[in-house]
């Protein structure tokens, strides 16, 4: 019955193969902020589109990279990681992954080795990127160091999905790593040592570090 | 009005009550099960009252509620009762999900309690 879905336009994934089309996947505990996130960086474009037989939220995108039009669908759960479930074609060609916790509750920290580890083990080089979300509840977690992120090679960011610093830096870079990564598969290792050279300099400059002429477009998706 | 095969009577009984005490307080659930009951959460196996019980407590989720769409029961030879669950649920704020649950009820002592218990997200393939 697994076939039946390819009569779904929006799960067929064969999609993703085209050179326009990229699928960036969010992970994490429930009620990490995941959807707001998404809801923050959208804004005006918030369309979720709900899946409920496949407990899956789509939200689509259009960006510019370079001087490509790319359309973006970010994947969201529906929150089925409560149970404990999370479908191998959920991970199926992704091209970049976002694994977000709450600095507010250290469970949701201590659980990205696990998120990561599954990840790893359907997606090997993804480029991928830890997101410290809630940072307003209390900005000192800031000056807190997440090693995570370091001990695995892949960027960290603080972020505020309720004020907003720091989310559409996120994003843009993490469509932009996406996009590198289909174009050039291959390169992942090269990317990912280069992204970390960049990564302190970006910290010190603040949430409003240049943004690699990236500029979204308003979508017509419907 | 037809009188319900027993079976039935206790079967449904036995499924309002449960999802009640899941839905209102799920520490409590530890009064149907016993020490060789086996629950399977998601293909994640448990057995006895007080690992099945760690199990559902420890789900990270503060309010649940579950509504029944369907549920079939039968007597099996062994004097038990078999019975399945078909049904919605809604875990804090997070979209309506379907689910499937089984349980296996034994007499024992004059109470029934629940043996064997599965559960699954109603949660299909794509792509």
């Amino acid at each position: 019955m697994a076939g039946d879905a390819g009569s779904i336009p929006e799960l067929d994934q064969k999609k993703y193969d085209a050179g326009e089309q990229v699928k960036i996947i969010c992970l994490g505990d429930s009620a990490v902020g995941k959807s707001k996130l998404m809801e923050r960086f959208l804004m005006d474009e918030y369309r979720p589109q709900q899946l409920s037989t496949y407990a899956l939220t789509l939200y689509k995108h259009t960006a510019t990279v370079g001087n490509k039009t790319v359309a973006i669908d970010f994947w969201d759960t529906a929150g089925q990681e409560r149970f404990q479930s999370m479908h191998p074609s959920y991970y199926h060609k992704a091209h970049a992954c976002i694994m977000v916790f709450d600095v507010q509750r250290k469970i949701t920290y201590k659980n990205l080795a696990n998120w990561y580890t599954e990840l790893r083990e359907f997606r090997p080089e993804i480029p991928c990127c830890v997101v410290a979300n809630k940072i307003d509840a209390d900005l000192k977690v800031t000056q807190r160091s997440f090693n995570f992120g370091k001990k695995q090679g892949i960027p960290f960011y603080f972020v505020s999905a309720a004020d907003g610093t720091n989310v559409v830096k996120m994003f843009r870079e993490m469509i932009t790593r996406a996009v590198e990564y289909k174009q050039n598969p291959s390169d992942f290792m090269d990317e990912v040592l280069q992204e970390l050279e960049n990564f302190d300099l970006e910290e010190k400059e603040g949430p409003e570090a240049d943004e690699v002429g990236l500029k979204t477009e308003s979508p017509e998706l419907e | 009005m037809v009188d319900q095969p027993l079976w039935e009577q206790i079967g449904s009984s036995f499924v309002q009550h449960y999802y009640q005490m899941f839905d209102s307080d799920r520490s409590q659930l530890g009064s149907i099960y016993i020490d060789a009951s086996c629950l399977t959460w998601e293909g994640q196996q448990f057995q006895g009252k007080r690992a099945i019980v760690e199990k559902l407590t420890g789900l990270p989720f503060t309010k649940i509620a579950h509504s029944i769409t369907a549920q079939d029961h039968q007597p099996t030879p062994d004097c038990c009762i078999l019975s399945m669950v078909v049904g919605q649920l809604k875990a804090d704020d997070d979209p309506i999900m379907g689910f499937h649950q089984s349980f296996i009820l034994k007499n024992i002592n004059d109470a029934w309690v629940c043996t064997n218990d599965m559960f699954r997200l109603a949660i299909h393939n794509f792509g």
